[in-house]
């Protein structure tokens, strides 16, 4: 299974412009000709978020994997789908209620409150799922787009956090984050010409706590991992895009505020 | 093939970033199954201006290094007859052409060579290839060994090399074309700089212009997929003056504008992690502190 052409098709991804990932995945569906494998490449590749109205509500919210059914998306404020379906091919569509929908109302609560401290014009999400008899699933999606500042031309930020929550052996409850964070930002002219950085970068973790029954148990659990994984991707696009860049830039070409090769040899 | 997948084919060819072109076609090749796409005519052109674009290095059977310039890609044809065109019709060529083959000079050292794109084979069709003015390749001479020395005092050992070439008789352009390719993917990065730099001057003069362009992209692929260009053009010349050599002159005003250039970048990274990466998303909330999930009105 590790040498099947999703793997190498995902493989190929990461050398391909992390600027341009829509386009990548129509290229990528060229080549990767089964179906089956095309739906599995794509569903296994992050995809930038986009925003869709919730035209009850006049609010925006972000589409991904976990709210869509078919081609509508279902709003976290109103739980219902957009653009409105027909009520015929709804009947299999996913609604959550009891206790997954509480926590989702909470969790959208929550992470709006969370993403206006972190962030200048966010818009952000949570979705919730079933997955098995004792677990659940749930997404967390921030969108922070830059609005016309001095210099910047396009600037975006956008994280997507999928939990998983299930009970293990031990009766206890273990939480999985996969964290995936796409930043852009392209700056215009100035002195140091055009500079476009494009990226995305991933982290996974894993936490094992006693066994909950509590909504807001677990939504204070995921919250403090999500803010932590987070934290973690900032850090680290900041170091690659400053500090990396600097170390290959620099240590191609030496420039004289670090002597150049002759200085260094006499 | 269809035309959409070959376009696919060449977009990833062309998206390559430096040195990793072969991973990319292994890739490729082990999901379509086999590297029967590399004799498409589509996909040798996309070859070759891969070479080109990133001013690719290759080793010549003697050891020696040269650059694959665009400005530097010969007719494959015009090598054969110093007087080329003319008859047509009666004209037999010796043997077929490789499409994969394509012939380059590197002025700066006198060799014309011929590369394929697919096998990687360089051979050296005339290592004397000298410009028929004695003055001007004199010139060119003295500018590739002025180069050659700024490169060695300002760049990592053996990641980088220049070439020249010159049009005109008298009043001459020169086309300075550096490439640096600092690699270490063991370590999951690799960059690139390339400078390419015109001056116009008349030999003999006591003035030049400089006039040029930067072009930076690196690509770090540790836990993800993060790429960093920047695009830099010296539009407005540079004017320049002899004061003792003129090629000296010349790569002395290069390294200035370059090392300029590089200074300007420190400034660069602050405001990126200062203003940019702050307004993208905070290090802290302003409260100071981590948000408190725990005790949020909401609960």
């Amino acid at each position: 299974m590790e040498d099947s052409a999703v793997v190498n098709a995902l493989n190929l991804n990461r050398k391909l412009p992390p600027s341009n990932i829509p386009k990548n995945i129509l290229a990528l569906s060229e080549i990767v000709e089964n179906e089956d494998e095309q739906d599995e490449m794509i569903q296994r590749i992050d995809q930038p978020l986009e925003r869709i109205q919730d035209s009850s509500n006049g609010a925006d919210f972000l589409k991904c994997e976990y709210n869509r059914d078919g081609d509508c998306w279902r709003s976290p404020y109103t739980n219902e789908y957009f653009p409105q379906p027909h009520e015929e091919d709804m009947s299999e569509a996913f609604y959550p209620s009891g206790l997954l929908r509480d926590m989702e109302e909470q969790a959208n609560d929550m992470i709006k409150e969370y993403s206006n401290l972190y962030f200048t014009n966010p818009l952000s999400n949570a979705y919730f799922f079933e997955t098995t008899e004792e677990g659940f699933g749930a997404c967390y999606l921030i969108l922070n787009e830059l609005s016309s500042e001095k210099g910047v031309k396009d600037g975006q930020w956008h994280s997507l956090h999928s939990f998983t929550v299930e009970e293990n052996v031990t009766g206890k409850h273990t939480y999985t984050l996969v964290s995936t964070v796409f930043l852009k930002l392209e700056l215009a002219g100035g002195l140091y010409g055009e500079l476009k950085i494009n990226g995305t970068s991933t982290k996974r973790t894993e936490q094992t706590h006693p066994k909950s029954s509590k909504g807001s148990e677990h939504l204070v659990r995921m919250g403090k991992m999500l803010e932590k994984n987070e934290k973690f991707l900032r850090d680290e696009l900041d170091s690659v895009y400053v500090g990396k860049s600097k170390q290959i830039i620099n240590t191609g070409r030496m420039h004289d505020l670090y002597g150049t090769n002759k200085t260094i040899l006499s | 093939m269809s035309d959409s997948k070959t376009k696919a084919l060449q977009y990833f060819i062309q998206e390559a970033t430096v040195g990793e072109l072969e991973y990319i076609i292994d890739d490729i090749g082990t999901i379509v199954g086999n590297k029967d796409f590399l004799q498409q005519p589509e996909i040798i052109q996309a070859l070759r201006e891969y070479q080109e674009r990133h001013l690719n290095h290759q080793t010549l059977p003697d050891g020696t290094k040269v650059v694959v310039t665009e400005k530097g890609r010969r007719e494959t044809e015009v090598m054969k007859e110093p007087e080329p065109e003319a008859e047509g019709e009666g004209e037999q060529l010796p043997a077929e052409t490789d499409p994969s083959e394509f012939t380059y000079v590197d002025e700066a050292r006198n060799i014309k060579f011929t590369l394929n794109v697919n096998s990687g084979e360089v051979k050296v069709i005339n290592d004397a290839e000298k410009h028929h003015d004695e003055a001007v390749q004199g010139f060119k001479e003295q500018l590739a060994e002025s180069l050659d020395k700024y490169i060695a005092g300002h760049y990592k050992e053996l990641t980088t090399l220049g070439t020249v070439s010159v049009e005109g008789t008298d009043q001459i352009t020169a086309h300075i074309e550096i490439s640096c390719h600092n690699l270490n993917h063991k370590n999951f990065w690799g960059g690139e700089w390339l400078s390419r730099w015109t001056v116009t001057h008349t030999l003999g003069s006591s003035d030049f212009e400089v006039t040029g362009k930067i072009n930076i992209h690196n690509h770090y692929f540790e836990q993800g997929n993060i790429q960093f260009e920047l695009n830099k053009s010296f539009d407005s010349p540079t004017a320049g003056t002899v004061s003792g050599d003129a090629a000296e002159s010349i790569i002395a005003t290069i390294n200035k504008l370059e090392e300029n250039y590089q200074v300007s970048l420190e400034e660069m990274y602050e405001e990126i992690s200062d203003n940019h990466m702050k307004n993208l998303r905070r290090k802290l909330p302003f409260t100071g502190k981590n948000f408190e999930w725990g005790v949020s009105k909401l609960m």
